[in-house]
């Protein structure tokens, strides 16, 4: 009698948690479907001046005027000023999670690990084109 | 006098059941520290929490693998306990990250600040808007179910009240 309870008792747990992570699974897809990922290249993120690469605290200018932080040594409070300079709205909010997935890889300019982060929030494509043009290594 | 020879008996049916449920629940564990460690889930201090609830989950299959006597069934059923609210606390954990980040969402930046309470945590909590998978940490309470009910059916000697 014990074993039985038991055994129904294991097979409602399993089913309901197998549902519960198939619910899970489906949340997570939701946002990863909608969200606009593009893998445009960011050739407004060249920068004009060159010289201030990795240096932490300094900005290059864009050819669009906009200022560019490096990615990976930029504070939270540079990022912010950078992204409300490029007229990004929630500035400091994605300045913070483009700290919280730092470091990136130098060899990878396009920033496709972190449009891969970024894209989990569905941002709309031009707010991640501007995240990313602001953005340099 | 020559003794009789025991054989040893093929395991009855409780002990196959409380084998494979600690299989299973084990099986849980290790996916689940694999699964953790693919996302980078340490880049903040909450993160962290899921991989100090592997703790006493481990620690309960020790107890009930290494140790199936009254005490240490006790003692593992109260560490499930603890995972038990480690998975509440992850639960509410995500479903709080995609409140916070309902902002960001381009189809709902504009109208988030005008929706209801209601609305709001119904599509952070559905996985609507936001990164998190809201019941991912429920796997912790699969886990801690699974041994939960292998000490349930653990050998007579951990059956102590």
């Amino acid at each position: 009698m014990r074993t039985r309870l038991v055994a129904t008792a294991t097979a409602t747990a399993i089913a309901g948690l197998a549902a519960a992570c198939l619910l899970a699974g489906c949340g997570s897809d939701a946002t990863d479907d909608s969200s606009p990922t593009t893998t445009t290249e960011t050739a407004g993120a060249t920068d004009t001046t060159g010289t201030t690469e990795g240096t932490v605290g300094t900005t290059d200018t864009t050819s669009t005027g906009s200022a560019t932080v490096d990615a990976n040594t930029a504070t939270i409070e540079e990022l912010t000023a950078a992204f409300e300079a490029a007229g990004i709205d929630q500035a400091e909010r994605w300045a913070r999670e483009v700290d919280e997935y730092r470091p990136y890889d130098t060899s990878d300019p396009t920033f496709a690990s972190l449009r891969q982060e970024l894209s989990k929030y569905n941002p709309s494509e031009e707010v991640l084109e501007a995240i990313i043009a602001t953005l340099t290594l | 006098m020559r003794q009789p020879t025991t054989t040893r008996a093929a395991p009855t049916a409780p002990a196959s059941l409380r084998g494979w449920l600690l299989v299973l629940g084990g099986a849980g564990l290790v996916g689940t520290a694999a699964e953790l460690a693919s996302l980078r889930h340490w880049t903040s201090t909450t993160q962290l929490y899921a991989w100090v609830a592997l703790v006493p989950l481990v620690a309960a299959l020790g107890a009930l693998l290494l140790r199936p006597r009254a005490a240490s069934t006790r003692a593992a059923r109260v560490l499930l306990a603890v995972v038990v609210g480690f998975a509440i606390y992850g639960v509410l954990t995500h479903v709080q990250a995609n409140l916070d980040a309902g902002v960001l969402d381009f189809r709902y930046a504009e109208r988030w600040s005008t929706m209801s309470t209601g609305q709001r945590w119904w599509a952070a909590a559905s996985g609507e808007v936001g990164p998190s998978p809201v019941l991912a940490p429920a796997i912790y309470v699969q886990a801690a179910a699974c041994f939960w009910l292998a000490s349930m059916t653990s050998p007579p000697a951990a059956r102590g009240r």
